[in-house]
């Protein structure tokens, strides 16, 4: 295909801003996502510990009424929405390509307006905090609270989620498309390196689960915006079906989170064990029956809400058995871990940390996966412990481990050791700082979403430590940003293969090339790498000749594009038809040009990969 | 990008007796399937079962849809075969738990 019939056109190249607008290179999307990701995770984390300021003392008045359930929405739904999500989509995009031998992903353009259409709706939704005030009816934005009874900042939850999750979708699509249709020659599916097997799950889980939360989103904003009766029982509206309609997203949406980070911990724990991934077929299998049970199990969000005694069972049992999969997947790390020559970088302490964090977090879901007892635990701080635990306990952790084992790969450079076994020892103690002692103050009867606690009734102690554990998470991520400048102050001097690792992103230059690979890789085994260097090789066995390589052109359509639905989302809230206009006119004239102007990319010629490559080998 | 697309696959997958043939009948069928359906409505307008057995003649038609007109049956359509059925499966799920215990009531 490449290289007939086109003439290679001058390649146009961006530099500086213009660059970064324009790009369609995965690598340099997957920095994108990761630095948005990073700064909501920052803003999120801030509304945590001002949260756990208010909280540290019984009957204090620093944020109070509003201002905390402002606090507690915006801390929800930016952690969940803007900050896992993108970092996800960052690993995802800095990796998947480069694991399946692949120049790119299949849609390069898509890419970049999935990224920017998630920024712009992260963007729009921040907003709110300068205009009015920020959505105040929890990340869940339960009807009618948030249909009849919230004000203007709801509108600003409605359609930042909107365009963030059309981004969202989008990216879940480009990676199905990408691992079905562009593995290298002899990459089948049960040698897919693990990583990229749980991107691909979560892909799926994206692709099904995101029209829900689209369809419960338009609902509201009919609701809410046109005076629609959906969840007005008044009218004959039902506000049970928006916690259906949400769960129904949100529930297969945690293990859209997790299960990213269960790959991140299957590449990482083989390498520092230097042993393969005990049990790969089983840890595939587990993989996609947790992405299938992921919808089944929705309504053990709604216990309480009055289902019956056939419902919650049904649900309830669902709910037990997917601790099945999950623990085939936490033996077989333990199995690859056993008699492995284990080195403790901070990527593998990070992934060791996981193990038993994230066991605490399933061993409290399934106790909540108990009907009866939820009753009990509903609404209270034990819930907050239980999904924390599995959230940062998990995924955060996983994603930690990740960026640790990857920066090499996206950056050229390798982070600082040192600083990230400190950034990891405080992280994790104050993780646990944080939120152990919070299972018992749910025990105890304090319920979660409100904003202060009498003195005298045993609440004190357990909050005041889980504020300090608050603050020294905050410090270890500090620990962290400082890590990432005091990397980016040196040279780039990572070598491919830092980490004597086993998959195929580590057989090209760290950064990657442009073109990733100069001639696509042939896959001889499961650890496509790892084969090659048992058998002896220095290199892959290339399954094509070095040729020109053919590119997609920089496009900066993708950021008018999501500018355009940015202006429409104001016009939305403010019901100014104008910007409505404005906002559609862009969008629609972006998809015009898009569609009727041919755009036949660019070549990069051999010379130029001969000498890149001989470069990358000096 | 990289030239992946495999032709001589492609090739193999189209059936020698692939030809107007299917269409052809398929679309007389659909045709004569809408007809029915408006002398339902016509005809029997009081009856319980019109809504019933109108679905059933669009399911039928959607199946043509996918199959014939849309290459569902040829190979290489694997995956999107499974990506319809899976979400065919959880929206009928979905449905049996909105029937039953939408609660709220």
């Amino acid at each position: 295909m490449a290289g007939h019939g086109h003439v290679a056109h001058s390649p146009k190249r961006h530099t500086g801003l213009m660059d970064w607008l324009t790009t369609v290179d995965h690598k340099k999307i997957g920095i994108l996502y990761l630095v948005a990701g990073g700064f909501f995770f920052l803003l999120g984390g801030l509304e945590a510990i001002l949260i756990r300021i208010q909280l540290m003392y019984p009957d204090s008045k620093i944020f109070i009424g509003a201002t905390f359930n402002e606090l507690t929405t915006m801390h929800g739904t930016t952690m969940i929405f803007l900050a896992a999500m993108p970092v996800i989509f960052a690993l995802m995009n800095a990796v998947v390509p480069l694991q399946i031998g692949a120049r790119d992903v299949a849609f390069p353009f898509l890419n970049s307006l999935g990224f920017w259409l998630f920024f712009m709706g992260g963007l729009l939704l921040n907003t709110s905090w300068f205009l009015g005030g920020a959505p105040d009816a929890g990340w869940t934005a339960y009807a009618p609270l948030s249909s009849a009874f919230s004000g203007r900042g709801v509108d600003f939850y409605v359609l930042g989620l909107q365009i963030a999750g059309i981004g969202t979708w989008l990216g879940g699509i480009n990676f199905l498309v990408t691992i079905i249709n562009m593995r290298a020659p002899g990459l089948s599916f049960m040698r897919l390196p693990m990583f990229t097997w749980t991107a691909f799950i979560t892909s799926t889980l994206v692709l099904f689960a995101f029209p829900a939360i689209t369809v419960s989103l338009v609902l509201l904003m009919f609701d809410r915006l046109f005076g629609a009766n959906f969840f007005d029982a008044a009218a004959g509206g039902n506000e049970v079906i928006w916690e259906h309609l949400f769960w129904i997203f949100g529930h297969p949406e945690v293990y859209i989170l997790i299960l990213p980070a269960f790959g991140v911990i299957s590449e990482v724990m083989p390498t520092f064990s230097k042993k393969r991934l005990f049990g790969y077929s089983a840890m595939v299998f587990s993989t996609v029956l947790i992405g299938f049970l992921g919808f089944m199990v929705w309504a053990h969000h709604m216990f309480t809400v009055g289902l019956g005694p056939v419902a919650n069972a049904i649900f309830g049992v669902a709910t037990m058995l997917i601790a099945i999969p999950t623990g085939i997947k936490i033996f077989n790390w333990l199995f690859t871990l056993w008699g492995g020559h284990i080195r403790f970088t901070t990527a593998m302490l990070y992934a060791v940390g996981f193990i038993p964090t994230f066991v605490i977090g399933g061993m409290t879901g399934v106790m909540l996966a108990i009907p009866t007892a939820d009753y009990q635990y509903h609404d209270t701080y034990f819930v907050i412990a239980h999904f924390h635990y599995v959230i940062v306990g998990g995924m955060v952790l996983g994603l930690f481990s990740g960026l640790y084992y990857w920066w090499p790969k996206m950056f050229g450079r390798m982070l600082n050791e040192t600083l990230g076994k400190w950034n990891f020892w405080t992280f994790f103690i104050g993780f646990h700082l944080t939120f152990f002692p919070q299972h018992f103050l749910g025990l105890l009867g304090m319920p979660r979403r409100v904003f202060t606690y009498q003195a005298g009734v045993g609440l004190e102690s357990m909050n005041f430590i889980s504020t300090i554990g608050a603050f020294l998470m905050g410090v270890g991520f500090i620990i962290f940003i400082w890590n990432v400048i005091v990397t980016n102050s040196k040279k780039k001097d990572a070598p491919a293969d830092p980490w004597d690792a086993r998959t195929l992103e580590w057989t090209i230059a760290s950064p990657a090339p442009e073109y990733n690979f100069a001639q696509t890789p042939l896959v001889r085994g499961l650890d496509a790498l790892w084969t090659e260097k048992m058998a002896g090789n220095k290199k892959m066995t290339p399954a094509e000749p070095l040729g020109e390589i053919h590119m997609p052109s920089a496009s900066i359509l993708p950021f008018l594009m999501s500018v355009g639905l940015f202006i429409a989302g104001y016009g939305f809230i403010y019901h100014m038809y104008v910007l409505i206009g404005v906002g559609a006119v862009i969008v629609v004239s972006c998809m015009f040009t898009r569609s009727f102007k041919d755009d036949p990319g660019w070549h990069v010629p051999i010379d130029e990969v001969e000498r890149t490559e001989k470069e990358a080998r000096a | 990008m990289t030239a992946h697309a495999n032709h001589s696959e492609e090739n193999k997958s189209l059936r020698p007796q692939e030809g107007p043939k299917r269409h052809i009948i398929t679309f007389i069928v659909s045709i004569f399937l809408t007809a029915l359906a408006f002398f339902a409505v016509a005809y029997m307008p009081e009856s319980p079962f019109v809504i019933p057995f109108i679905v059933l003649i669009g399911l039928i038609q959607a199946g043509f849809q996918l199959y014939v007109w849309m290459h569902l049956d040829q190979k290489g359509h694997e995956f999107p075969t499974l990506g319809i059925w899976m979400g065919v499966f959880f929206v009928a799920a979905f449905i049996i738990v909105f029937i039953y215990w939408l609660g709220g009531y």
